[in-house]
């Protein structure tokens, strides 16, 4: 009997046992489809949606900043090691390069922000207010007033303005150490509050505009640090690498690696708890197929005994069990990646707003997304085939080895 | 008519000459609130919407260009903490740790709305540069503007009580030109000899209702040996 014939009988005996193959395949689709979902979520949430956020907010894809510039230490922003003049040249030259999208400027210190009646530590951020609204998340999340513009004004985090009673249009005073460490202070009235839902944005922080920042801190055109940001993140070290000779002497640039330490390590942990997570999904997902089709062959001895009967070698009754196998390998998992697909689409495309779990995870915007990649469908199809072709060649093999009597009589 | 001419000329010129200047001013004050070298004890008293915060009791032992070393003296948990201040470093010696910390003049004093440097440095003459704004019968109102930016403020106006030329009350300005704080010198006492105000009460413009009384207990003019002002010897 040719391969062909063989695979024809397949098909026809999945249809004498309709039901059965549809318990099969369902039983396949769903390991399948909780296996393709639970691919796209990981690589969603965990790596693109919790990095990109991470990284608009903190890091940019790349800083430039003096090599004296220490990020841990919040109280030396500004001195004279720490900020650098000329930066629009700079930006100028970083511009030139196709890779890199956008850069902005800042100066950052610590400061007290207050009404006049208290005051409290924050950390006041001067930005340019065109560039910052393209690469910063703020402007997404202006509940009241405008984005910072033309005229001088402070926004604020929705915390901030609570807890000092202050509105649009009312004077925030801002004070802080200038570069020569003189107290400093000016009054802005407040153009806008933003709320993200994360507190150390909506309640630590303030920013400004760096005109202001810099008649703050007393440093005329300073900034502490330029952010950048690349065609895409994974070849910040490759820029990073290419703009270095652009820059001054004692200038240095860093890519978001370096900054995202605390993210990367807790990725890595994460990846090792979800590896074990996904192969236990996988061990499950197996031994669910594996078994379902073990009892699906092995309550066709009787029938496999006919066919040694009628004269079907044992290598062709192999065969048939295979070609059933790969078939309802094959639907389920294009089934199970339709039962997957819905809610990672749904995921992909419109995403969860989880930003409560902001605080907890030290990352302002947070939503649960997913990305499926074209390797996941194929780590799918491959798993539930080979699945059921174990599941299904085993029970095979032995009843094809039987001898035909013995077969005959199982009931 | 000539004579007359003359005479006015002669009454300007003396006016010129012999009328006491900013500068002189700005010594006479420096001069009359603390003495060459000496110590003095202090309380500080920090009251924020009408209620005391915090109080310390400092020793203050003082000799001028060489420096400031004050000691705390209660309560309790502040005891034993030391600040020296040598031009302009100054060091924190907390009991039980090892070595002095580096502080910056420009911090806040123990939470307090003064600057280190507001309560260890008295000496304006040598950072400002004085001119009379306002006369009265009374007092001589003086703008003083930083000759360099390693003064907190970048300028202050003080008005001085014309008698016994004492600060009477002090408003202090950022580089950006705006108040950021006011004080006021009261109750004055007569201390080795020499008369100054015994309370001064300092105000942060961003927390009123908020203020840090600093009252002057007793001051003495003494030798003081040059050896006390070292970091090294704060542990000891």
């Amino acid at each position: 009997m040719n391969i062909f014939s063989i695979f024809i009988i397949s098909i026809k005996n999945m249809k004498r046992h309709l039901r059965r193959t549809i318990l099969n395949i369902i039983s396949v689709s769903i390991s399948i489809g909780i296996l393709f979902f639970f691919l796209g979520y990981y690589r969603g949430t965990y790596i693109v949606s919790m990095r990109e956020s991470f990284l608009k907010y903190k890091t940019s894809h790349a800083q430039i900043q003096t090599e004296l510039f220490n990020d841990k230490k919040i109280q030396d922003y500004v001195t004279k090691n720490t900020v650098f003049y000329e930066s629009d040249k700079l930006i100028s030259k970083i511009l030139k390069n196709p890779k890199v999208i956008s850069a902005t400027t800042r100066l950052a210190g610590n400061g007290f922000a207050g009404n006049g009646q208290e005051k409290m530590i924050v950390q006041i951020t001067g930005c340019n207010p065109e560039t910052e609204k393209e690469v910063g998340i703020i402007d997404d999340f202006i509940k009241e007033g405008v984005f910072l513009d033309k005229q001088d004004g402070i926004l604020i985090g929705k915390k901030t303005a609570e807890l000092f009673n202050l509105k649009l249009g009312d004077i925030c005073f801002i004070q802080a150490q200038t570069i020569n460490n003189s107290p400093n202070i000016l009054q802005l009235p407040v153009t806008g509050i933003y709320a993200t839902g994360f507190y150390e944005l909506d309640k630590n922080t303030v920013f400004v505009s760096l005109k202001s920042a810099n008649a703050l801190f007393d440093t005329q055109n300073a900034v502490n640090k330029i952010f950048m940001f690349f065609k895409d993140m994974e070849i910040s070290m490759k820029v990073s690498a290419e703009l270095r000779p652009v820059l001054d002497n004692g200038l240095t640039i860093k890519p978001w690696q370096e900054y995202a330490q605390g993210l990367l390590e807790n990725e890595k942990s994460d990846k090792i708890f979800y590896s074990i997570f996904i192969l236990i999904l996988l061990f499950i997902g197996v031994s669910t197929i594996t078994g379902t089709m073990y009892v699906n062959v092995y309550e066709r001895v009787r029938e496999i005994g006919m066919l040694r009967a009628m004269g079907w070698l044992q290598n062709e009754i192999f065969l048939l069990f295979l070609f059933e196998s790969l078939c309802i390998g094959l639907a389920g998992s294009i089934f199970g990646l339709f039962i997957g697909g819905i809610p990672t689409f749904y995921l992909a495309v419109y995403g969860i707003d989880y930003s409560q779990a902001a605080d907890m995870i030290a990352i302002p915007v947070f939503k649960l997304i997913s990305k499926p990649a074209i390797s996941d469908v194929l780590l799918c199809i491959v798993v539930g085939m080979v699945s059921t072709m174990l599941g299904g060649l085993l029970p095979a093999h032995k009843a094809s080895k039987m001898i035909i009597t013995d077969s005959l009589r199982t009931n | 008519m000539k004579k007359t001419i003359a005479l006015v000329l002669l009454f300007a010129l003396y006016r010129t000459c012999f009328a006491i200047t900013a500068q002189e001013i700005t010594k006479a004050v420096d001069d009359n609130l603390t003495f060459n070298e000496g110590e003095m004890n202090m309380t500080l008293i920090d009251i924020k919407k009408g209620k005391t915060i915090k109080e310390l009791d400092a020793n203050i032992i003082f000799k001028k260009d060489k420096g400031t070393l004050m000691t705390f003296t209660a309560p309790a948990r502040e005891k034993n903490k030391k600040i020296l201040m040598m031009k302009d470093n100054m060091w924190m010696y907390v009991p039980g740790i090892s070595r002095p910390i580096r502080l910056s003049g420009k911090d806040s004093f123990m939470g307090t709305s003064f600057s280190n440097r507001d309560l260890m440095d008295f000496d304006m003459n040598n950072d400002y540069k004085s001119r009379i704004v306002k006369e009265t019968d009374k007092e001589y109102v003086l703008e003083m503007l930083a000759t360099n930016k390693n003064v907190s403020y970048s300028k202050i106006i003080t008005a001085v009580e014309k008698e016994r030329l004492l600060t009477i009350k002090q408003e202090l300005y950022t580089v950006s030109g705006n108040l950021i704080k006011t004080m006021d010198f009261s109750g004055i006492k007569e201390y080795g000899g020499k008369l100054r105000p015994s309370v001064i009460v300092v105000k942060d413009v961003l927390t009123q209702g908020s203020e840090t009384k600093v009252i002057i207990n007793d001051m003495t003019n003494k030798e003081i040996n040059d050896n006390i002002f070292s970091p090294q010897k704060m542990v000891k």
